[in-house]
């Protein structure tokens, strides 16, 4: 499956670079991609519990950080 | 500066202040050689107005574990400063570091904003008839199949068949050309393109998901997904810069002073290294760069799905063309009409017209509307002999049309006419009546690609399926030296696949074609560029880069595009990286101060976003 999200609250693109590891790292995220500029991420998914735990992580690192569906 | 968010104003506003009291202690002190507790009081006070979200961001950060962000890092080198009592460069820091975040934060919002007006072809409603009174609804909540209204001015919101009216659409949102298209009933219009003139009926053949606007959006926003090598670099090359550039800082600091001494001179200079350890400047200005210019390409009509293929074409070394439908139009027409001496040239016609009443390939297509037979009933005795021509009996009197070979079997052929690119030779029984050259009318701008091409120095080759005598004139006449004909589909991967092999290292081959049925060579390529695709979506699918209509001279543009790009993000990695060494070095060795490590730091970053912002302006 795969999701675009909005993502906001972002400050650069190394900060994005970050976030889309992290958001890799998840077990079940088969691949994710974080645009800066877009503020968009793309992401590759194996459940929707996957894809919830990918930005609680995410969250977690970035407190000011918010993704939208 | 009327673009600002209120968050960039407030932070404006703690700069000019933090500036003001920064001035007025330089002021002050030159004048009256302030005592150390004013300093501290106006300093500290300049400090705190600049510098209190870094501070609470690096607090927030230590707890969090996160000791290599550039809040962390900014609060330790200017708190270090402070230290040392370094008091003004301490302000400075800060200070001149939120100069360059709010100035980066603008350009980010900048080009955001630039970008989202390149691509405002996004339909807001779409009117249909519900219960015979006419709403709008959102484009979504439309059916395959429904009845649209578009009135004049709007936009049509999604792809289908005109049912009623004519009207003129302006299609330059989608295709970048302001020439307006006349239409009518029967005609597919694309969502996208605006209705000029008068009420239009569409019947829907998409639903908005599949629509032509659709789809060009979301080609654009994954492009910025597709990273080129550069933006890779940069990404791997921020991550490991601030860990080793912190190190060296640790080591001057730490180990330095145990061999020679004087540690708060060894801090100094690892204070400097910790400000110009934020790697943002080339962060930011290399997607910048790729991201403008994407924009900047697909307002002309020209989609690139990634900065990876942007970078690619502007090191293009040979570009390789489809002929037919791509350099030329892919309709014939008749260029001369040679009849033998004592003949007409309507008595040629017509009797080229009647051999090729029953025949369907596009020259008999085109001979025969120059010449339409009145009474074809009089047609008999209809032959065909495959790769030679045919032949046709008429009131009695047979007549024989096709290549040289054919005709000189029966008649001596009184033309020799060389490299043409299709001669249909004729004859009435015995009698050599002339012979009809007909070509494949080449674009008009299909020249000057090949001129420009010659001027970028970049080889260009045709790949084609049509015979050597007409692939011949095309490349005669476009100046074209190496031209590959009679093609089968395989055959010409295989044709590109040595071009491919004999490129240089670094060099890119691009292949241009219509994408309908050269899937395959545009996937081999390095750069599959497909043309004339508004409305083909295997096309838009198939290819790298697609150019919405079909002038061929766009990729002039887009190849220099996509060069003043790579030139402007090359420039920028240098210009950032060298900087950042050089005081470095210098700081290392004692020769550069806070002040330069400032510039290094905010300057750089400030000119590279300006630097990238020239890929805006084409």
């Amino acid at each position: 499956m795969k999701k675009i999200l909005r993502v906001t609250g972002i400050d650069c693109a190394h900060c994005a670079a970050n976030l889309e590891s992290i958001i890799k790292k998840t077990a079940g995220i088969t691949d994710a991609k974080v645009n800066f500029l877009l503020e968009k991420a793309i992401i590759k998914y194996e459940s929707d519990e996957a894809l919830k735990n990918a930005v609680n992580a995410g969250k977690a690192a970035f407190p000011d950080c918010e993704f939208k569906g | 500066m009327s673009y600002l968010s209120r968050s960039q104003k407030f932070n404006l506003l703690r700069i000019a202040v933090s500036l003001m009291l920064l001035a007025l202690y330089f002021t002050l002190n030159s004048l009256y050689k302030l005592n150390l507790c004013y300093t501290l009081l106006i300093l500290t006070a300049a400090y705190i107005i600049s510098g209190c979200d870094v501070l609470y961001e690096a607090l927030r950060n230590i707890f969090r574990g996160k000791l290599l962000d550039e809040n962390f890092l900014m609060s330790i080198a200017t708190v270090g400063a402070f230290a040392l009592g370094d008091y003004s460069e301490a302000v400075a820091v800060m200070v001149f570091y939120q100069v360059g975040e709010l100035f980066q934060s603008y350009a980010v919002g900048k080009s955001r904003r630039s970008i989202a007006e390149l691509m405002d072809i996004c339909p807001e409603y779409a009117n249909v008839y519900c219960d015979g009174v006419l709403k709008s609804v959102e484009p979504n909540e439309v059916n395959v199949g429904d009845i649209i209204v578009v009135k004049p001015g709007e936009k049509i919101p999604l792809d289908g068949i005109v049912q009623k009216g004519t009207s003129r659409l302006d299609t330059s949102s989608i295709t970048g050309e302001s020439v307006s298209s006349y239409i009518s009933e029967g005609d597919t219009v694309y969502s996208g393109s605006i209705n000029l003139n008068s009420l239009l009926e569409i019947k829907v053949t998409k639903t908005y998901e599949n629509s032509t606007v659709s789809k060009i959006l979301e080609l654009v926003e994954e492009a910025s997904f597709n990273k080129s090598k550069s933006e890779n670099f940069i990404t791997a090359f921020s991550k490991v810069y601030t860990p080793i550039v912190v190190g060296f800082a640790l080591a001057l600091a730490l180990i330095m002073p145990i061999f020679l001494g004087a540690f708060s001179l060894w801090l100094k200079r690892a204070l400097i290294f910790l400000v110009v350890s934020c790697p943002c400047a080339l962060v930011i200005s290399v997607p910048l760069s790729f991201f403008a210019a994407i924009g900047c390409a697909s307002s002309r009509g020209i989609l690139i799905k990634g900065s990876n293929w942007l970078e690619l074409l502007g090191k293009a070394q040979t570009v390789v063309f489809d002929k037919t439908g791509t350099l030329t139009r892919g309709n014939f027409t008749i260029t001369s009409c040679n009849p033998a001496d004592g003949v007409d040239t309507e008595a040629l016609l017509f009797a080229a017209s009647a051999c090729e009443y029953f025949s369907d390939h596009p020259i008999a297509n085109v001979i025969k509307e120059a010449s339409p037979i009145k009474y074809p009933e009089k047609i008999s005795g209809f032959e065909n002999f495959a790769g030679l021509g045919v032949k046709a009996v008429y009131e009695g009197k047979i007549f024989r049309c096709g290549n040289e070979k054919y005709i000189s079997s029966y008649v001596k052929c009184g033309f020799e006419v060389a490299d043409a690119p299709s001669v249909v030779y004729v004859c009435e029984d015995n009698r050599f009546l002339g012979c009809i050259v007909v070509s494949d009318e080449i674009k008009p701008q299909s020249k000057e690609i090949f001129q420009d091409l010659t001027k970028f120095g970049i080889s260009s080759a045709i790949l084609t399926g049509d015979r050597q005598s007409s692939a011949a004139y095309v490349a005669r006449e476009l100046g074209c030296t190496d031209v590959r004909s009679e093609l089968l589909p395989e055959d010409k991967t295989s044709e590109l696949q040595k071009i491919i092999a004999s490129k240089s290292k670094g060099r890119s081959v691009v292949y241009v074609g219509d994408g309908i049925n050269d899937a395959p060579v545009l996937a081999m390529a390095d750069v599959g560029i497909a043309m004339g695709s508004l409305g083909s979506d295997a096309a838009i699918e198939a290819a790298d880069i697609v150019i919405m209509d079909d002038d061929i001279s766009k990729i002039s543009f887009a190849y220099s595009l996509c060069r003043k790009t790579n030139k402007i993000v090359r420039q920028n990695v240098a210009f950032a990286i060298g900087i950042k060494l050089l005081v470095m070095v210098f700081a290392a060795i004692g020769y550069s101060n806070m002040w330069a490590a400032i510039f290094a730091d905010v300057g750089v970053a400030v000119l590279a976003i300006l630097n990238s912002f020239r890929c805006f302006k084409n």
